[in-house]
């Protein structure tokens, strides 16, 4: 049923799935990093590459389809090839919200330069940030060095991403409640923290789908 | 019918001359399911199967410990008959082995074996027979041909219908698709899925395992190594030797 060429395109698609993770994962970075320091350029850069990694999932997704009508795969085999399904659309969405992040940047920087009235961006984007792309970090290591008890970690991570949305749209309306000329401003980093939140449940997913190909265990939907 | 297991093996030991086959080998299976045993070439999967309507009885040198049930009696017992024991657990093979009559002879052969005469009745087994094994539409019309004459997959089936003409409460399959084409085997398979009796099937086809059976058990080296819902076996085995197996890693 199975022979030693299935084996190695099974661990030759693990390396690209691994490989797109890392794409995604420093495309996030950057677009973090973009998002800190205003830097449009930076910016830019990640917005163009959204569409390697959308290159990236179609060719995934055709080995992975390809492997189950050859093979017939059952267990663990099985399990891995319905998760890389899954994982190449997650990892094409997080790509998607890197490319949005760089947006809102060129979204702010242009209020800048308009001289729109903005605000100073708040502490708790800063840490959201970087705590959404620790948490995706953390779920990629988990996929490529197979760690069930790191991406359960991951999953209690998201609760704390969800919080910080909560305050930073609490704290935003009130800005703009008080004063009105910073709405755009203000629309900008709630949606900000929107795409940062998303990026949360996206590792969430990623974390779920490792649990699932090493526990053969459904998480899905618990989190 | 009873409430426990239609079959019961506690602590099998089964020897050829000096050669242990099986291994301690405990399992119980459910009425009305299809039980499917899996494992490589000489793992004792057919063994533990021919010992289920007593036919290795024939063997010379064998040598059997441990208890088997039968609907709650005991099939190795010192009252137990092996021929009415094969009356309630009948067996197709691996090829269908029509007998060289007609396909209504060929149903009727067990049924005249224990005194069943009247044409009458007869028609009426055969008929039943044969709707029971999917055979009725392509066969009501040459009752009186040669069982030979059909196809495989037809052959098999009236094999199944000889073995279902004796009303057994079991159905022993060894490698019942393993002579047969795809369309043929799909046929085969469809009927499993849908019969109404309990089935024990061997295969070396993991993917019809998993498509006809509810309970798969997986043998190696005379053990039994996992048993448990098919969906489980080939989704997430619990033991590491099934999942090499049923994944092609073996050795």
């Amino acid at each position: 049923m199975t022979g030693a060429s299935f084996v190695q395109e099974l661990d030759s698609l693990r390396l690209s799935l691994i490989a797109m993770g890392g794409d995604v994962l420093s495309m996030v970075k950057a677009a973090v990093e973009a998002l800190l320091a205003g830097d449009e350029e930076r910016a830019r850069a990640v917005i163009a590459r959204d569409q390697d990694i959308n290159a990236q999932e179609n060719q995934i997704v055709d080995r992975a389809i390809r492997l189950i009508a050859m093979n017939q795969p059952v267990a663990g085999d099985l399990r891995f090839l319905a998760a890389s399904l899954r994982l190449a659309t997650e990892l094409e969405r997080v790509g998607d919200l890197g490319s949005n992040l760089g947006r809102r940047v060129l979204g702010l920087a242009k209020l800048g330069r308009e001289g729109a009235v903005v605000g100073q961006t708040p502490q708790e984007l800063t840490r959201m940030a970087r705590e959404a792309a620790v948490m995706l970090e953390k779920a990629m290591t988990a996929f490529s060095s197979r760690d069930s008890a790191l991406a359960e970690e991951v999953l209690t991570l998201d609760d704390i991403i969800d919080d910080f949305n909560r305050q930073i749209r609490r704290l935003v309306l009130g800005l703009i409640y008080d004063n009105g000329r910073l709405a755009a401003w203000g629309l900008e980093i709630i949606n900000t923290s929107v795409h940062l939140e998303r990026l949360g449940d996206h590792a969430t997913n990623l974390a779920e789908e490792v649990i699932y190909v090493t526990k053969g265990k459904n998480v899905r939907h618990k989190y | 019918m009873v409430d426990g297991p239609i079959i019961s093996a506690r602590d099998v030991d089964f020897f050829y001359g000096s050669f242990q086959a099986l291994k301690g080998i405990s399992l119980d299976m459910r009425a009305k399911e299809v039980t499917a045993l899996i494992g490589p070439s000489g793992c004792g999967k057919s063994t533990f199967l021919k010992l289920l309507n007593r036919m290795n009885d024939f063997v010379p040198g064998a040598r059997l410990s441990g208890e088997i049930q039968v609907s709650g009696r005991s099939i190795y017992g010192p009252d137990s008959d092996p021929v009415s024991i094969r009356r309630l657990v009948g067996m197709v093979f691996q090829r269908p082995n029509p007998f060289p009559k007609s396909i209504y002879d060929n149903i009727c052969y067990g049924p005249r074996l224990i005194g069943a005469r009247k044409k009458a009745d007869l028609d009426i087994v055969v008929e039943k027979a044969l709707r029971a094994a999917a055979l009725w539409d392509d066969v009501k019309d040459k009752l009186g041909k040669s069982a030979l004459e059909l196809s495989g997959g037809q052959q098999q089936r009236v094999c199944i219908a000889r073995a279902l003409a004796l009303g057994p409460e079991i159905l022993l399959m060894d490698e019942p698709t393993s002579a047969l084409d795809p369309i043929a085997t799909a046929k085969v398979e469809e009927w499993i899925k849908g019969a109404d009796l309990s089935i024990v099937i061997v295969t070396h086809n993991m993917q019809q395992a998993a498509r006809v059976s509810d309970h798969t058990a997986f043998f190696y080296m005379g053990s039994l190594v996992e048993y448990g819902p098919t969906m489980e076996i080939f989704t997430r085995p619990r033991e590491e030797r099934t999942e090499n197996y049923i994944t092609g890693r073996f050795g």
